[in-house]
């Protein structure tokens, strides 16, 4: 389990560490195959600060005011013993009026309990508590929580341990476990904004496939914890709660199958030169040569990790980046992800507009499909654009 | 002498006082309600008046609250407000009750505090035979299992260890009773200024019960739903806590039984951390 620890922790050397999260797992999905951000992810390197180092922008951050009122409806939604989720709960996940058995494993309320418990030990304990919980379900299903706040599983990710926490988990004493997420978007007439909710179904595949992992743990067959999820939002534009449910079973399958690819990080550093590495993130008052100088090394040292330049990347921190370099490249990737598919194994912008004008004869066959369509699409346009001439 | 003055000041602005509160009594007494309105207004400025001339011979002495802040005590208003909804209430709920039913403000952050000086003035009491024990205090509602405080929740020491005690359904079972109060209170306070927020809240806490609807819902049918749903989980959660509670008059101090178990220095090991 720690033996890429070694080559990825020399690889982050001074730079800022920052523990994974949900949110940060997620975004495996979002960029499949980057090499780049999958050694950055194993690395636990401070995405957010690395990418406003490297482009020199600050990072876009979550203004206070949406963190309050996310934090407001959070509390709203569980306050009175979580009436809210519950009633949603019976509505949404067929919970029955008995299983209302309610338990909190915040770190807050168990600091009452276990005083002077903090960090990641306060993590394990709320990881083992989790694991009994899960146990009890099980073995004396009338006997279980039926909504456990803030239960807390484990990850692992390419040898980094991810503590995770789940907003709400429902069990029914039927034999399901559903993943309960609140968040503060409205879902106005029945929808959601797209790009927020996709996001909040990654996010949520990584609680489902963590919970499944300690379903194995204690022996259960990891279908207990039933992937069909609860996402709490406020409906339309007041902060009355409402609640839709998904079933995420795809990006689940996904994401298990790119974790497991994860391990490779190692061997993606085996290829690099050694000694490649990320400097120490300049402090607080250093001048500007220094962090020029940062950048710098750390641009030569992301250079020796190849990326894979998406429609996805936009919410990665190293975006502009690797955006740029794309377009120094004159590389397809820079037009878009569906630009990119058809031109196939032509990544250059002028072979592939040299193609497409039948200046340059196909070398191979998968060039001659590519010329075929690019010149079939140029004939389009050029018809189009004479057309309306 | 400025001194000389300012003290003539006060005994007179001291006397005018008193004549105007006899006045004003003579004036309810009587309900002559215009001027009872009248001298009400010209004792609070006659207040106003000695308190300045009070703070600027004696800087030291506090000045009294702001007059946006109720002049009732934390303590009182939280005692007041579990009175009401019977059952170990969170914080939230009992500033929602206070400001629907009192309408006036409760300062939550300060709950921890209470807490403590509720404690100390406990064991103070113990301590000290001749002190006076309080009747009741407000004291934190306690988990069924390993009887430390809940996060957030307060009770009354006057009620039954049982009822203290948070067991796996009691979140729900207490929220259901503490609805039916606050619907029963909803319909005494009909016809006053209280009655549209009273209804508010409980038609909010109502909205969550299975057979009440979202908005507007009447206090009958939400004493009734909230009512039909405690017979499926009332049962249940009663043989817990009064399980609880005798293992907790078993183990117990006289002081754990009301504050919880003592706070201690949790070992590595206890604590499940190290590995």
């Amino acid at each position: 389990m720690t033996n890429t620890a070694g080559p990825l922790d020399s690889f982050r050397g001074e730079f800022l560490r920052q523990p994974l999260n949900a949110r940060r797992v997620a975004g495996a999905l979002e960029a499949p195959g980057c090499q780049r951000r999958t050694v950055l992810d194993a690395a636990a390197v401070n995405l957010d600060k690395l990418g406003s180092l490297v482009s020199g922008l600050p990072r876009d951050r979550q203004s206070p005011f949406a963190l309050t009122r996310g934090n407001q409806f959070e509390q709203q939604v569980v306050a009175n013993g979580m009436a809210e989720i519950v009633s949603l709960a019976r509505r949404h996940l067929g919970l029955e009026i008995p299983e209302v058995r309610q338990h909190d494993l915040s770190a807050s309320a168990l600091r009452e309990a276990y005083p002077g418990v903090t960090g990641t030990r306060m993590n394990e304990l709320r990881v083992r508590l989790t694991r009994q919980r899960a146990e009890e379900m099980l073995t004396e299903p009338s006997q279980a929580y039926n909504l456990i706040r803030h239960a807390m599983t484990r990850l692992d990710f390419g040898g980094e341990i991810v503590y995770l926490e789940q907003d709400v988990l429902a069990f029914a004493v039927d034999g399901r476990i559903h993943v309960v997420e609140i968040k503060s978007y409205p879902c106005i007439d029945g929808r959601a904004d797209p790009t927020k909710a996709s996001a909040t179904v990654r996010q949520t595949a990584v609680y489902v496939l963590s919970l499944q992992q300690l379903m194995v743990e204690i022996g259960a067959p990891p279908d207990v914890v039933n992937t069909t999820t609860m996402i709490v939002l406020p409906e339309n534009l007041s902060f009355r709660p409402t609640a839709v449910t998904i079933d995420i079973d795809m990006y689940v399958r996904r994401l298990r199958r790119q974790l497991a690819s994860v391990p490779q990080a190692a061997e993606i550093l085996d290829g690099i030169p050694t000694g490649t590495g990320l400097p120490a993130h300049p402090a607080d008052g250093a001048s500007a040569d220094e962090v020029a100088a940062a950048a710098m090394a750390v641009r030569e040292a992301l250079a020796s990790l190849p990326p894979r330049f998406t429609d996805g990347c936009v919410s990665c921190p190293l975006f502009h980046h690797c955006r740029d370099e794309a377009e120094l490249h004159r590389s397809t990737a820079r037009l878009g992800s569906a630009v990119a598919g058809v031109c196939g194994n032509v990544t250059d912008i002028a072979a592939a507009l040299d193609l497409a004008e039948g200046r340059r004869a196909p070398a191979n066959a998968s060039e001659a499909a590519v010329a075929a369509t690019l010149a079939r699409s140029a004939a389009a346009a050029r018809f189009a654009a004479g057309g309306l001439a | 002498m400025v001194f000389m003055e300012a003290a003539r000041d006060l005994i007179e602005v001291v006397t005018a006082l008193r004549n105007a509160n006899d006045a004003l009594l003579d004036a309810t007494m009587s309900g002559d309600v215009a001027e009872a309105t009248r001298l009400l207004q010209h004792v609070a400025v006659l207040e106003r008046r000695r308190n300045r001339l009070v703070h600027k011979s004696n800087p030291g002495v506090a000045p009294s609250t702001s007059s946006y802040e109720s002049s009732v005590p934390l303590r009182d208003q939280v005692i007041r407000a579990l009175q009401l909804t019977g059952r170990p209430s969170s914080a939230r709920l009992v500033s929602d009750v206070t400001k629907s039913r009192w309408a006036e403000r409760v300062d939550t952050a300060k709950l921890s505090y209470l807490r403590r000086d509720e404690g100390r003035s406990w064991q103070k009491s113990q301590e000290l035979p001749g002190r006076q024990a309080r009747d009741v205090y407000v004291v934190p509602a306690l988990t069924y299992d390993r009887f430390t405080p809940v996060r957030g929740t307060v009770a009354l020491s006057a009620w039954p260890t049982g009822l203290r005690l948070i067991a796996p359904l009691s979140p729900r079972v207490d929220m259901l009773h503490s609805t039916v109060a606050l619907a029963e209170e909803a319909s005494t306070v009909a016809g006053t200024n209280y009655e549209a927020p009273m209804m508010r809240l409980m038609a909010r806490l109502g909205a969550t019960i299975p057979g009440v609807k979202p908005f507007g819902a009447e206090p009958q049918a939400v004493i009734q739903a909230a009512r039909a749903e405690l017979k499926e989980i009332e049962e249940t959660d009663e043989l817990e806590r009064s399980e609880a509670a005798e293992r907790a008059h078993a183990q117990l101090d006289a002081k754990a039984l009301l504050f919880g178990t003592q706070i201690r220095a949790v070992t590595s090991h206890a604590a499940g951390g190290s590995r």
